[in-house]
């Protein structure tokens, strides 16, 4: 039967290692004793000497301590120019026009009035007016900001839509 | 619906907006703005452009959205499109 050893033994012993090598040279020590004559038996430490003797070289190291989980890294600095940006929705809208009329509104809270101002040009008005202009328009292209209104603006203007977002 | 107004003052608006009222009580505050004539009309059959709108000189944007989303109602129910002229 196999030898249970608690873990807390092998320190006294110099480890694991230690107890292997011991286990080893025990053994040896045995055989060649075996071949003598008045020669004292060799000896061990006693757990080395009861695992060879009465168990056959066999041990188990029970009670082991569970290894913890590794520590968490430490952050890296973040370059500020790197973090992805937080973006909010404030509003969105889809139109579709025909000639000097807006035929279409599609629209999220914060955006409820649309008209053509001039020709291929639409205005898209924000219910309460934005405290600046350093909003985002998607998509950007023909689309100048206001802190009323949003004016798209290109030609051939037939359906716009429109996703406006603040970095957080 | 459509909205009739002036923005910036003196330029006749043909304005689409919003299903809802009470979106529109509040919009209407940003554009054409608190103090500045309004009709509000569920559609239109054209383009207008000509509004009189000394024949219904209540029908003013307030602060108070209740109050617009009243006036708004009001027009719903009773359409004041005889202050308008339509392209031909």
């Amino acid at each position: 039967m196999t030898r249970q050893i608690d873990h807390s033994w092998l320190e006294g012993i110099g480890g694991e290692d230690a107890l292997i090598g011991a286990i080893a040279a025990f053994s040896q020590a045995l055989v060649d004793h075996a071949g003598t004559v008045d020669v004292p038996a060799p000896t061990a430490h006693p757990l080395v000497e009861d695992i060879v003797r009465n168990h056959g070289g066999q041990y188990e190291i029970v009670n082991a301590p569970v290894p913890g989980p590794d520590p968490d890294p430490e952050p890296e600095p973040q370059d500020p120019l790197e973090r992805p940006l937080e973006l909010a929705q404030i509003a969105s809208a889809r139109l579709a026009i025909s000639g000097w009329d807006v035929i279409g509104l599609e629209r999220s809270p914060g955006m409820s009035l649309a008209f053509v101002a001039d020709v291929d040009t639409v205005w898209v008005f924000f219910d309460e007016p934005q405290s600046d202009t350093e909003y985002i328009v998607t998509p950007s292209d023909g689309v100048t900001k206001y802190t009323d209104y949003i004016e798209v603006s290109k030609p051939g203007l037939s359906a716009v839509s429109l996703i406006v977002q603040r970095v957080l | 619906m459509k909205l009739i107004c002036e923005y910036p003052p003196g330029n006749l608006r043909n304005v689409t907006t919003a299903a809802n009222v009470s979106a529109v009580a509040s919009a209407i505050k940003n554009m054409p703005g608190v103090g500045r004539p309004f009709l509000i009309f569920q559609s239109l059959p054209g383009q207008v452009v000509l509004v009189d709108f000394g024949r219904y000189p209540d029908y003013i944007v307030s602060s108070d959205v209740a109050q617009n989303a009243a006036l708004i109602q009001q027009m719903l129910d009773a359409s004041p499109i005889d202050a308008l002229t339509f392209a031909e």
